[in-house]
């Protein structure tokens, strides 16, 4: 396959690991090269090292799993000096996933990604529905979208990816916000808020009380949202949720996301990628279609 | 650490809820004391791999014995030979494997497969009743009704040898609250030299989601990757 070209970065193939399930990019070692993928997207990171929440974190839902890890990270210090230099070594798009709570602290954080020469990019987390202040807040308002996207565009050196939360009444408003600030690309979506009780001890099952679903669940969700997404802007669109097969992979871009990403399938199959990738490399082939023709092939073809 | 592909070669009751399970797997590298696979049954839609303790290994063959408890242990203790599994190991660190001491209840036994026959070593096991007790040999019994060895809590138990439980490393394994309940109950001669291996709902086993943090004197700590064997003094239970 060729190389596909978005946000004024070269990819070797589509496929992105999502943040928060591939660690600094060292947790797959076991498993294989981090090389073999199109890109990654690192851990969110904030300013200081985060805590996180109390457990229980996590708890498997029908075709999912819901998480309130809360962020915890390293800090951008230790993610220069402790990760940063394996990240170095490495040659696929490597992307950072920024985490702040206030608009000027997202601002600190974009200038100092940009001391980061192998960074690629940065993807900005409005989206996260586990943290008290920040995060899905920014990304629930189109307004918010648009003055967060546009100061941080004036500070990064990098393309900037705004990551959208499912968590709103229309996604294409705040993509458009996203997209009219200048954003480079969207990454869609992150994890929908959602909740379970455990109805022996009669308390909700994780200590945040909610968290994010991801996983097949979510699939259907998220495919839609990229097709409409697709419509409403031009750049190119990173779409994922629940992906674990090609087909799901396919479905994606033919909604019309140029690249996908995949999350929670990393901790049940965490060496699956790279089969993946050659899967779809085959199916594609099978196609008549050539790889960017084949983004947002659903919506130019008709019922019949 | 791989993951791998493991067919179910033999799946017989052990005791009580517990069945023992060899997995013949495609490669494996040789586990230590104490570390565990995480299982998936791939054919069966989404689900997240269990924890589950490499009770003995011989080569590419693994041992497990599984408690039924909820979803996927009442389903793999069904499972015929032949079953495909998704096995992700050898995961945790893992217990020294000098003489120690050794307080196990219920199918946390798995966790001391290596240590089971050894001259060297002595082994409290303890669970409900008799027919929960899976056959091994080990130094000291109990059950909660009586009908084999000492009657009443493995802890109980323990306590009541204290005088006998020398300078060996003292290892137990089990639920947060077992281990928090052997914390309140001994001495601090004991807690200093106990290491003590945990139990959390997992995501991934190998350290990537963060969802399996308990709290310790350092802050949270991940159970899979950091454990799951702590020193027990460490632990804010
Ligand atoms: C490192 C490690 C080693 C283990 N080794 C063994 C072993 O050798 N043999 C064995 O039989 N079991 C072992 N366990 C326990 C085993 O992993 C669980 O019994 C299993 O995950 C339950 O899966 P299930 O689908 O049957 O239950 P589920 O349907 O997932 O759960 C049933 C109920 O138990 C709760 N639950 C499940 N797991 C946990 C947990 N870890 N902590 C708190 N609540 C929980 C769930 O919330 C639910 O309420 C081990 C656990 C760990 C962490
Ligand atoms: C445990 C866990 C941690 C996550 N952490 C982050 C994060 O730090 N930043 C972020 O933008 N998204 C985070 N996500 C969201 C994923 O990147 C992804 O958008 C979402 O899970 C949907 O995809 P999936 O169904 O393939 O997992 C996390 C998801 C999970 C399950
Ligand atoms: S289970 Fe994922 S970090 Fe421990």
């Amino acid at each position: 396959m060729k190389s596909i070209k978005a946000a004024g970065l070269i990819f070797a193939n589509p496929f992105i690991a999502a943040s928060g399930t591939f660690g600094y990019a060292d947790s797959c070692l076991d498993f294989y090269h981090p090389d073999l993928l199109g890109g990654f997207v690192l851990k969110g990171i904030s300013l200081e090292p985060r805590k996180g929440n109390s457990p229980m974190r996590i708890i498997e839902t029908p075709s999912g799993m819901i998480n309130a890890i809360g962020l915890e990270n390293i800090g951008i210090e230790r993610l220069i000096k402790d990760k940063i230099p394996f990240i170095e070594t490495l040659h696929s798009v490597a992307i950072a996933n920024l985490y702040a709570e206030t608009k000027d602290d997202f601002i600190e954080l974009a200038e100092k990604i940009n001391e980061i020469k192998r960074i690629d990019a940065v993807e900005i987390n409005i989206s996260c529905p586990n943290v008290k202040s920040g995060g899905m807040q920014f990304g629930v308002s189109p307004e918010m979208t648009e003055n967060l996207t546009k100061n941080i565009k004036k500070v990064s050196s990098k393309p900037v990816i705004v990551k959208l939360s499912p968590n709103v009444t229309d996604i294409c408003e705040i993509a458009k916000a996203a997209e009219g600030a200048g954003a480079d690309a969207l990454s869609l979506i992150n994890t929908i808020s959602a909740m379970i009780i455990d109805t022996k001890k009669m308390l909700p099952a994780l200590a945040n009380v909610t968290g994010g679903l991801s996983g097949p669940a979510i699939l259907p969700i998220a495919v839609r949202m990229v097709y409409q997404v697709y419509e409403a802007v031009s750049i190119p669109i990173i779409g994922g949720g629940g992906i674990s097969s090609v087909n799901d992979a396919l479905q994606f871009v033919m909604a019309g996301a140029s690249l996908v990403s995949i999350g929670t399938y990393n901790f049940i199959s965490p060496a699956s990628i790279p089969v993946i990738i050659k899967q779809f490399n085959n199916e594609v082939k099978k196609t008549d279609y050539s790889y960017s023709d084949l983004i947002g092939i659903a919506h130019r073809q008709h019922f019949t | 650490m791989i993951e791998t592909q493991g067919i179910i070669v033999s799946n017989k009751p052990a005791a009580g809820s517990i069945h023992r399970i060899e997995v013949e797997t495609e490669r494996m590298e040789l586990s230590k004391p104490g570390q565990f696979a995480m299982i998936g049954i791939p054919d069966e839609g989404f689900h997240l791999n269990r924890p589950f303790s490499i009770y003995k290994q011989k080569e590419n063959r693994l041992t497990f014995l599984i408690q039924k408890r909820g979803m996927i242990t009442s389903r793999l203790i069904k499972k015929s030979v032949g079953t495909k599994l998704r096995i992700i190991g050898p995961l945790g660190n893992w217990f020294s494997d000098a003489p120690a001491v050794i307080v196990a209840a219920g199918s946390s036994i798995a966790a001391f497969g290596d240590f089971i026959g050894r001259k060297d070593s002595t082994i409290f096991y303890g669970a409900a009743t008799k027919d929960d007790l899976i056959d091994i040999k080990a130094d000291f019994f109990s059950t909660m009704d009586g009908s084999r060895g000492f009657r009443g809590n493995l802890i109980e138990l323990f306590m009541t040898k204290r005088k006998q439980i020398d300078k060996r490393n003292l290892y137990i394994a089990g639920p947060a609250a077992f281990i928090k309940a052997f914390r309140n109950r001994i001495d601090d001669d004991l807690a200093n030299r106990c290491c003590a291996s945990l139990e959390a709902y997992m995501g991934c086993g190998f350290g990537v989601c963060l969802g399996c943090v308990i709290n310790t004197k350092s802050g949270y700590r991940r159970v899979c990757k950091d454990g799951t064997i702590f020193s027990l003094k460490e632990l804010l239970l």
